[in-house]
Formats: C-alpha cells, structure tokens, sequence
C-alpha cells in the first residue's frame, strides 16, 4: 500500500505529462502530413489557365460532334452533350463549347467555362465564370468575368465589365470607363473613350536593349529629387523623399522614391520606377521599364508605359488608367484596378 | 549580484519575446508587402548562377537539369557550378552537362585556394559579367519562375540583395527532417516575411538568393575569413545603405540534414558566424548615420540572436542556483519577471512555428510543435557549446574550420509535390 501511491503519483504525472505529446507521437507514427510543401514549380504564365482549358475543351468538342454534327454550338454538363440554346436571360449550366464564331444574348450567366473556337461577341450584363477564345472576344456593356479571360487575338470591353481575375490576350485588350481589373496581360492594354481613340504606340526602346533596367551606383538623395522642366538626368536615383520629374524631363535610369512620385507631362523615364507612396503619371508622359508602387499608380491619357518591343510590369495595391493611358505587357492591381471616367 | 545578473537575463529574454510575438502578430494579422512578386513581364536583366559545390556529386545533377529548364531567357542566363576543390564525381558530372549543353553552362573548377564558400564564390566571381548574381547551393532544386522572382527586386535600385525562400524537400525521411520543416517555416513564412512588411533587416541567406555586383564591389566582396558569409554580406550591405529584401514566393526545395551529428555542426558554423558578424558589426549598426530607428534596433537584436543560447542557459543555472541558495525574492515585479521568463519567453519561438504552420496550409504536421522542443533544445546546446569554443579558441591558438553540411541524397530528386494553386485555379 505505501509503495503503491506513490506509484501511482508518478503513473498519474507521467500520463499528463505525456498527454500533450499524444497527437505528436500519432503524427510522427503515421507521418500523415510528411510531403515537402507545395511550392510553385510552373512558369507562373497567365495563359496556363487557357492552354490547360483549350485542351479540354478540344476533346470535348470533338465528342460533342460525333453526337451533333450539325450544332455549332454544345453544353457539355454532367458526362452529357446538348444544344445551346441562345435565350436573354438564360442561366448556362455545363460548359459551352463552340466551334465557331459566337454571339450571345444579353443578361446570360455562364456559371461554367466558355470556350469559343472563333470570335466571341457577348451582350450586355452577362456573367462569365471563364472564357477562352481563339480569336477576339468583345464583351457587353456591364459584363463580368469571375475567374479568367483568354483571347487568342484581342480582347474588347464595353463600359463598366468587371473583371475579377486574370485577363490576356495575344494582342490587345481594351478597356472603357467604368470598368474594373486585377491581373491583365498584352502587346497592349489600352483604355479608350471608344473607337475612334485607338491609336498605336508612340514610343519606341531608346537604347536598343541591354542591362538598362539595372544600372550601376545609383545617386542617393536625404531629400526629395527634382528634375526641373526639359532637364536629362544620366543615371539611377533614390531618393528617401519625394520625387518630382518636371514636364519633358529625362531620367536615363532607375529612379527610386520613398515619398509621392510626380512625373509632369512628357517627361520620360528610360528605367524602372519605384515608390513605397503613391506614383502619378501626367498626360504623355513615358516610362520604360516596371512601375512598382506601394500603395496606388495614377496614369493620365497618353501616359504610355513599356512599348511593344519591350514589354513590362506596373503594379500596385490600387491602379487607376485613364482613358488613353497604354501600358505594354502586364498590369496587375492587387485590390482595385479601374479605369477613370 | 546574482539577482541583478538574472534580471539582466529576463530583461534579455522578455525583449527577444516582444520581437517573436511582433514578428508573428504582424504575420497573422498585419499587412503584407510583396512589392516585387507581381513583375512577370520585363526586360530581364543577365544573370549570372552561380552553384557552391564542393564534394557534391549526390545532388549536383539535379540543380543543373533544373536550371536549364528555367523560364528565363537563355541569353541573359549564365549558369557557373563553382565546383571548390571536389574530391568525389562532382567535376565529372558537371563536365558532363557542359558536353551535353554546349553553351548553357560556364564551369568553374577550383583546385586550390582558402577553403569555405565565401573563398570559392570569391573567385568565381572573376567570370562573373552581369550586374546580377544569383547564388544556390548544390542541394538545391529551383523552379521554373524561380530565377525571375529573384531577378525581380533588382529593378528597385535601392535593392542591393535579394533572399527566397528555403523549402525541405526530403521532409519525411525522420524525426529531424520533420522538426527542421517546422523550424524552415517559422524562419521564413513568418520571421523573415514580418522584417520585410515592417521594414526591418531581411536576412541574405546565402543561397536561394542574389546580390548586385556593383553593391558586392562598393563592399569589398565576399569575405573569406567567416564562416557565416551570408550573414557577413547582409551587415556590410546595410551599412553601405543598400537594402536586403525577402521574396517569399521565391520558393525552393533543399535537403535538410537527416542526421543529429550534422545538423549539430550545421548549427555551430552558423553560429559562430553570426557571432564573428556580431563582433565586427554590432558597434557599426548602433552609430552609423543612414540607418532607420527600426534597421538599427531590428539589426542590433539579430546579431545577438545566437547569444541568446548561452544567456538562456546561463539564466536556467542562475535560478537553480538561487532558488536553492535561498535567495529573496520577494517582490512581485520578480516573481512576474521570472514567470515571464518560464512561460511566455519559452513559447514564443513555438508560437511563432506554430503560425508558420497555419500560414503553410498544414494540415497535421503542426501536432509536432511539442517535439520542437528537442529541437530547440539541441540547437541551444550547440550554440552555446560554438559560443564557448570561440571565446577558447584564440587561448587555445585553434583556427575556424569551415564544416561542410553531409549530402544525404541517395537517388534522384523526389517529384515536387502538385502545384495546388493551379489545380484549384482550375475548378
């Protein structure tokens, strides 16, 4: 009896003891969660949606052909093919499928992916989870897209769509006042009034390649950097203020700013910019290389950002562009993106 | 003056806490900043890769073949395997791949010389053309946007280096595969995320990572007297005014030690590194103009942090020494100081794994935390011991050895685990 309390003291303590340890041992017995983390191991390609989709959708509409050879057009929904009926109004449920150019009534919501293997035209305010078209692809007045948007030639948006994740296109996507973005990439993003203001790229690479986006021993500034009206400055610069380029300045490098960046009307930037504040772009002004702001970029009409031959990044928490602002490659605004009415 | 000297220790300890529990606050609940991740499209800048290997014949291969299949352009990437005096099959293969890859490879084989990676690199750095230089050890396996993310930063000219992430490939092999993927997570998802978000001291880690040559130049390159160059480099970086920055989506796999022997002498090079930078530097970081309050403070309390080995167990004697001395402590400022210390300074290393772990999506592997504290423990024995060494080794005329970390790669690299993002993208 004396030795047996005692005993079981120590069997009571060490079973607490041991108690927080029991999920420990199971795991490492088991090894349930054991696998490296996944990590991304893709090129990170903003098309990989599409190539993945095109392939499916290939299959598919192959099959779908075998059943309706005559149909233009199928839903592929639960292992099944049917013809698409093109109502107003109509909600699609299942893929859709077509083989060839495609217009679509006003109002539809796709609640699954599109594939067209000609142009698309949508009418107003429909709802698309994801498209893939092989040719253009023109979206109505109030459209949205939940999850991506491929198109094999231009993409064309009427006023106010929304777009909620990625967007590209081989060629060029347009974008009219009101409408909103996250990720898009193209030769050239434009935002236009309407037709008439399309108009191609005036700037050209100034220095035909080369490291320039990296450039040596930068000049570094306590205060703010101005570069007055008409000025060239050779060379990269940080700056711990503000930054303020005057109208048809030249900065032949990087520039850097850890307060607001202010580039004044065709004033021009051969490099990349940086700001942890907020950067604006005046009307016709250039800069080459990517834009990275902490906080939001604001782009005035002929502000063009890359060119066609050099294509590029700009980047922010919340992008404005206004009407006739080009930017060449990628645009991404993490929270916001909209184009200014 | 025991007391005093133990309430020095809980002073120390409750600061390293406050730093844990901001670092992870801040992780879980503050805003995040990625500024450079978003740069997919750009006029990429050339690149030199360099690959420190020495005696690297297991893991070598699978570097090379990864690398020649980056997505980067090819003419604008110079892949350089710095093959250090290898003794094993290391230069075979690596001539192997030049035969079989005329023009992608640029071999860079070292007979002689100091020994250590920062006297190889040092070398090689004589066919280095390009501004940017990226530096991976052998055991390392990039992905294909993995030279880009690198490359990215260095458009921001104030960037001087650049540090990824680390990732365990051969994470269930054993117990310490396991605990090291915690204490890589802890590391990296939250410790080195949180001083990029608040702006602190990202750590250049020496591989996975890049530097800007002309930064490199202004600082007197690679120093081959220490043992942690990494360390060394990031110090003389922030001095000069250049700035370290993490990507944390800069992700790549490694092997991690799968034996107690070679994790310990891991620890004790790092640590004995760090503390040759905490020497040489700690005085420079307090007084040197250019630096922001927050660089300072968060620059400072770093290079001590392997110090904190020898002071915990210095102040686990003092409290068994005085609690069984009889010693009075009778205010309760005390008592609450001693039970910070016990408690809340203990956790926060575990807190902050614990959040890294939720950060990573884990499912399960968080049940390990309790065992971290093998871990924990392990390595504080080791940094003490490297402590004491190097406080002797002077008296003893003993001279820095540089420990190369035992490879224990038997067969082809694993396959990655499945991109999720881009099968649950796919819907």
């Amino acid at each position: 009896m004396p030795l047996l309390q005692p005993l079981a003291l120590f069997a009571a303590t060490g079973a607490l003891a041991a108690l927080p340890l029991a999920p420990a041992l199971g795991e490492l017995r088991r090894s349930r969660d054991a696998a490296a983390l996944p990590i991304r191991r893709d090129d990170d390609n903003i098309r990989n949606f599409a190539d993945t989709f095109r392939a499916f959708s290939r299959v598919h509409l192959e099959r779908g052909d075998q059943q309706f050879s005559d149909c233009s057009a199928l839903i592929f929904h639960k292992g099944e093919y049917r013809h698409f009926l093109n109502n107003d109004d109509e909600t699609i449920r299942g893929v859709l499928l077509s083989k060839t150019d495609l217009s679509l009534g006003r109002g539809m919501v796709f609640s699954d992916d599109l594939y067209c293997a000609g142009t698309l035209i949508g009418g107003a305010r429909n709802v698309y989870r994801s498209v893939l078209g092989e040719e253009d692809v023109c979206l109505g007045e109030g459209s949205q897209v939940l999850r991506w948007l491929h198109a094999g030639g231009s993409v064309s948006l009427g006023p106010d769509c929304r777009l909620h994740g990625r967007a590209s296109a081989e060629f060029i996507i347009y974008l009219r006042p009101g409408c909103t973005f996250r990720r898009m990439h193209a030769t050239v993003v434009a935002a236009i009034r309407d037709e008439l203001e399309r108009k191609p790229s005036r700037h050209t690479p100034v220095s035909g390649g080369g490291d320039l986006g990296v450039s040596r021993f930068p000049s570094r500034l306590d205060g703010y950097f101005y570069l007055p009206a008409g000025a060239v400055h050779e060379g990269s610069v940080i700056a711990r203020g503000k930054a303020l380029l005057g109208a048809a300045s030249r900065l032949r490098g990087n520039l850097k700013a850890h307060g607001t960046v202010q580039v004044s009307e065709q004033a021009e930037i051969d490099g990349s910019l940086v700001g942890t504040s907020s950067i604006y772009l005046a009307e016709d002004c250039f800069v080459r290389g990517p834009i990275i702001s902490e906080k939001k970029i604001v782009v005035a009409a002929g502000a063009q950002i890359g060119s066609p031959e050099s294509l590029t990044t700009i980047s922010a928490p919340a992008i404005s562009l206004a009407p006739g602002a080009i930017v060449h490659g990628t645009v991404w605004a993490r929270d916001t993106g909209e184009v200014s009415g | 003056m025991l007391l005093y000297l133990f309430g020095t220790v809980i002073l120390l300890t409750c600061i390293y806490t406050a730093r844990h529990y901001c670092f992870t606050l801040d992780r879980l609940f503050g805003k995040q900043r990625h500024p450079y991740s978003d740069i997919d499209s750009a006029e990429w800048p050339a690149v030199t890769v360099l690959i420190a290997a020495h005696n690297e014949e297991r893991v070598i291969a699978d570097i090379m073949k990864a690398l020649l299949e980056v997505d980067y352009p090819e003419d604008r990437l110079t892949i350089i395997p710095v093959n250090d005096r290898s003794t094993d099959g290391t230069r075979d293969i690596i001539d192997e791949f030049v035969e079989r890859y005329p023009g992608r490879i640029t071999p860079f084989h070292r007979s002689g010389g100091k020994p250590g990676k920062a006297a190889a690199l040092k070398d090689a750095m004589r066919m280095v053309e390009t501004e940017i230089v990226l530096v991976f050890d052998a055991d390392y396996i990039p992905g294909k946007a993995l030279i880009r993310q690198l490359a990215a930063p260095f458009f921001d000219p104030e960037v001087g280096s650049v540090m990824g992430r680390v990732v365990p490939i051969n994470v269930g092999r054993k117990l310490l595969t396991r605990l090291l993927d915690l204490e890589r997570s802890g590391g990296y998802q939250v410790d080195q995320q949180a001083r990029m978000n608040l702006g602190l001291v990202p750590q250049y880690g020496g591989t996975v990572a890049g530097i800007r040559t002309c930064a490199l130049e202004e600082i007197g390159g690679w120093d081959e007297g220490t043992l942690a160059e990494d360390t060394d480099l990031t110090y003389r970086l922030l001095l000069a005014g250049w700035k370290t920055v993490y990507q944390n989506r800069a992700e790549c796999y490694e092997e991690v030690p799968e034996r107690w022997p070679v994790r310990v002498r891991q620890i004790m090079r790092w640590a004995k590194g760090h503390n040759q930078a905490m020497v040489k530097y700690s005085g420079a970081v307090l007084t040197r103009p250019g630096l922001t309050f927050r660089e300072r403070l968060d620059g400072f309390l770093l290079l001590f942090v392997y110090m904190m080995g020898p002071v915990l167990l210095l102040g686990w004697g003092l409290a068994i020494w005085l609690f069984y001395s009889g010693a009075e402590i009778n205010s309760q400022l005390a008592v609450l100081a001693l039970a910070g210390f016990t408690t809340l300074g203990n956790f926060a290393a575990f807190f902050e794994i614990a959040a890294a772990a939720h950060l990573d999506h884990s499912r399960a592997r968080v049940r390990l935390l309790p065992l971290t504290f093998l871990g924990f423990a392990v390595s504080l024995i080791s940094v003490s011991r490297a402590a004491f060494q190097q406080v002797l080794d002077p008296v003893l005329r003993k001279e820095l050895v540089w420990d190369k970390t035992e490879r224990s790669r038997t067969h082809q690299a694993p396959e990655p685990a499945v991109d999720q993002a881009v099968v649950r993208g796919m819907g």
